[in-house]
């Protein structure tokens, strides 16, 4: 059960209990605005996808850490902050959620990893990037 | 963008009913089809600085204009499809659809596996062929030397790729050793629609083929 504070070490809530209420569409979307444009990205246009897509869950989701709120966003400071990474093709994301003190689930971010863990780095690169290097080499040609 | 603080708005998160709201349009693309716009609406808590969609009024804003796009795009990849000589009943035959299927997209009643799979068609239209072909991967891999060789000969120099020869040899530039395929090719003068004739040899599989090249929207 979680508890609504930063558990030492681990992480401070269920993810299958956050999972469970992203599939009901219970969670909150924190700046969903911001969001959409980066989801964009993943072919995910409304915060239904967005939310359905986390409770699939996502691919290589990897827990990253669990951090108290610092500040009384949601009236809930020191509540857990649950981080995690997630893949999509080449690239990591990173999510984070909480339960605010009123119980209410919330996504606080959902946008691509500024960080990439160590080991994540592609050694080549995506047929996607040699695909734009080619076709700007063409357009420079074409010029 | 309007701002104003509606009282009958509850914040999810607090319960607070302190809601500023302003509203603003939203730009959205979906591939082969227009971009469209959806009134959005913005929601600030000023008592626990929650933001964001707190009635999900936009998830049903986008799920109407996203259907009509939808339906849109669907037509005009058909029309654009059937423009290039691929017809309904010709796709269905490729795909081995049970006949009529592709009107009953056209008429609203399609998946999302339907739509993906007109999106990759659309966007590569000689998998039709290949796919009525049996998807051969000889055949397959053969067109998209063939695609790459007209997509080099459409955005090149022509003197440079492929253009003058009339058949294909090794391309040291590429690194692509397409003798190695067996595909003699020659182009026509319309590099932009078919003119991808080819030979499939030595096995005997020999046969004359024209497709469109790249996607059916594609400016010559």
């Amino acid at each position: 059960m979680s508890d609504g504070k930063a558990k030492g070490g681990g992480a401070g809530y269920d993810f299958e209990v956050s999972r469970e209420a992203c599939k009901q569409g219970d969670v909150f979307i924190f700046k969903i605005s911001e969001v959409k444009k980066d989801a964009k990205r993943l072919n995910l246009f409304s915060e239904k996808e967005i939310l359905q897509f986390v409770a699939q869950p996502p691919d290589r989701l990897t827990f990253k850490d669990s951090r108290p709120l610092e500040n009384d966003l949601f009236k809930s400071k020191g509540a857990a902050v649950d981080a995690y990474y997630f893949g999509c093709g080449q690239d990591t994301w990173y999510l984070a959620f909480l339960m605010a003190v009123s119980r209410k689930w919330v996504l606080k971010s959902f946008k691509p990893s500024d960080v990439l863990q160590a080991g994540d780095e592609p050694e080549v690169a995506s047929g996607y990037q040699l695909g734009e290097a080619f076709a700007k080499a063409l357009r420079g040609k074409n010029k | 963008m309007t701002k104003e603080l509606e009282q009958s708005v509850t914040c999810p998160v607090c319960d607070s009913t302190e809601v500023e709201t302003s509203r603003s349009e939203q730009a959205h693309s979906l591939p082969y089809t227009d971009a469209f716009k959806v009134q959005e609406v913005h929601h600030l808590c000023k008592s626990c600085g929650a933001e964001g969609d707190f009635g999900k009024e936009n998830d049903v804003a986008f799920d109407i204009a996203k259907k009509a796009a939808l339906a849109d795009s669907i037509n005009r990849i058909l029309d654009g499809l059937s423009r290039s000589g691929i017809s309904n009943a010709h796709l269905e035959r490729a795909l081995s659809l049970p006949p009529r299927t592709v009107a009953r997209w056209k008429s609203g009643t399609h998946s999302d596996a339907a739509i993906a799979l007109l999106r990759i068609v659309a966007t590569f239209p000689w998998i039709a062929e290949v796919a009525m072909r049996g998807f051969d991967r000889r055949l397959a891999d053969a067109t998209v030397v063939m695609q790459a060789g007209a997509l080099l000969t459409r955005y090149s120099d022509p003197t440079l790729v492929f253009h003058t020869a009339g058949s294909l040899g090794p391309s040291a530039t590429y690194g692509v050793n397409l003798t190695q395929l067996n595909v003699p090719i020659s182009f026509s003068p319309q590099p932009e629609f078919c003119g991808l004739k080819f030979t499939m040899l030595p096995e005997a599989k020999e046969g004359v083929m024209s497709m469109p090249v790249g996607g059916i929207y594609a400016a010559g």
